[in-house]
């Protein structure tokens, strides 16, 4: 029973923070949870068999979302808890207003980075700051599950060098500095990114 | 830094061109993860080298440091001038010049130091495991009349060491600590000023250095060294080294590090503790 009324949660949470990747996700799990709300209903004297196929509609429906999910950063934490905790990181980075300025500032220094900026020449800007606000906030245990690409695929074969990837590096800190986020969440959210290094380099030419 | 007054004008002029140098001329590795220049010329603390290599310099880059430093304990003081080159964070290679004051005993002791480090592995930052590097000194003392009459068996010598580094992200209050492991191969007596190999033991010591830095900011390091040493002369007994330090990185050029020292006896005479002072330039 559990399975069909969680489902729906993870479902308004997740489009609320991205509202693009959810979409397609979205209509398939609501049909699901229609049919089990159904059945549920027109099946009352046959309760153990509703429970059973209750349980099949829990088990069906979070297929999909356990496909986004692999292709996330594969963070249990923030599939378990959906929505941000007081004492989470992203609360006390800030949350989504921080974030936001965070990753904006941060693009101003990309532009400005002759080193760098050519990997971004082919780059929908407003996409990526989307789809990296979402990864920052997923990363940060907020209420919201990056669902692109995983950040081996997102970077194969684009020639990225440590030199590149430690410039980056440096202006998000910049960032982060700039916009007053305290030391420790900024070190802790530092560190998270951090693990991702080896994921970015795995596939370079 | 007894040097001629000469060559202090350039050095003045040239810090202030670094201290306002754009950091994009810099290497892309994060302020202060190279460390500054030990004694021994190497990129490290002051008195231990670490896992990483000096500068900045990543991947298809280069880096150069030079370095200039004084330590002045009860009885002596040490003056060292170092340079070093990064090759795309793989290989350093360094050079130093050591000057040994005996202030009290009277004369001069002067070592000259070079050091090669190669990076095996890792990143102190990316890396569960930090980062590994395999190191070499071959020091060579250029009067060693006063060692042989302590007991030394030479008067040039190699050390060996491999040492590992590790920033720990937020360990300490949301602070980053970065933590380094040495393990050296030696048989130099006082760091090769009083030679190498001696009356109680001619062979090699296999000691262990560590330190750990605390990040205040992403510009001061404040933290603690330890370094263990041989015990080689039977007439002059020697003891571990330690110092606490802080360090300041103005910018990717330009860092000046203090510490308090506690070298213990030095050639008979006991107790040595003082200031040190350390200055880095970096391009």
């Amino acid at each position: 029973m559990t399975g069909c009324f969680h489902t729906p949660n993870d479902v308004v949470s997740r489009s609320r923070a991205s509202r693009h990747a959810a979409l397609g996700s979205d209509a398939s799990q609501v049909s699901a949870l229609r049919a089990c709300i159904a059945q549920a209903i027109w099946k009352p004297a046959l309760l153990v068999i509703g429970l059973a196929v209750l349980g099949g509609c829990a088990h069906s429906s979070s297929a999909p979302s356990a496909d986004t999910h692999q292709a996330s950063t594969g963070d249990a934490g923030s599939r378990a808890a959906p929505h941000a905790s007081d004492d989470s990181l992203y609360a006390a980075l800030g949350g989504k207003p921080v974030i936001d300025a965070v990753v904006n500032d941060f693009l101003y220094r990309i532009a400005g980075d002759e080193r760098i900026v050519d990997f971004f020449a082919n780059t929908n800007i407003d996409h990526f700051a989307e789809a990296f606000t979402t990864q920052l906030c997923d990363i940060s245990d907020g209420p919201c599950d990056y669902a692109g690409p995983s950040m081996a695929r997102a970077h194969q074969q684009m020639g990225i060098t440590d030199a590149h990837f430690n410039a980056v590096v440096d202006h998000l800190r910049a960032a982060l500095i700039d916009q007053q986020v305290p030391a420790g969440p900024r070190n802790r959210l530092l560190g998270r990114l951090a693990r991702l290094h080896d994921a970015v380099m795995l596939r370079q030419p | 830094m007894r040097r001629s007054g000469l060559s202090f004008l350039p050095i003045m002029l040239a810090l202030i061109a670094l201290l306002s140098a754009p950091a994009a001329q810099a290497g892309s590795r994060l302020l202060a993860t190279g460390g500054v220049t030990q004694v021994e010329g190497a990129s490290g603390g002051g008195i231990s080298p670490w896992g990483v290599l000096a500068g900045t310099a990543s991947e298809g880059e280069f880096a150069a440091t030079a370095s200039v430093s004084q330590a002045r304990v009860d009885d002596y003081s040490l003056g060292v001038a170092g340079i070093a080159g990064n090759i795309q964070d793989r290989l350093e290679l360094s050079m130093a010049r050591q000057r040994f004051d005996l202030d009290t005993l009277g004369g001069r002791l002067e070592q000259d130091i070079l050091g090669a480090k190669l990076r095996l592995y890792g990143d102190p930052l990316y890396d569960t495991w930090g980062t590994w590097s395999l190191g070499v000194q071959r020091k060579r003392m250029v009067d060693g009349e006063l060692a042989k009459a302590l007991g030394a068996k030479d008067t040039a010598g190699t050390d060996l060491y491999l040492a590992t580094s590790k920033l720990w992200f937020a360990a300490v209050g949301g602070r980053n600590l970065l933590t380094n492991l040495t393990l050296r191969s030696t048989r130099a007596n006082q760091g090769g000023l009083l030679g190498f190999g001696g009356d109680q033991k001619a062979s090699r010591s296999l000691v262990v250095e560590g330190s750990l830095g605390l990040m205040l900011a992403p510009d001061w390091v404040v933290g603690i060294e330890y370094r263990q040493k041989p015990d080689n002369l039977g007439v002059a007994a020697e003891s571990d080294w330690r110092d606490i330090y802080v360090a300041h990185f103005f910018n990717k050029h330009v860092s000046l590090t203090g510490a308090w020292l506690d070298l213990g006896d030095i050639a008979g005479l006991a107790d040595q503790q003082g200031g040190y002072l350390s200055l880095q330039v970096a391009l």
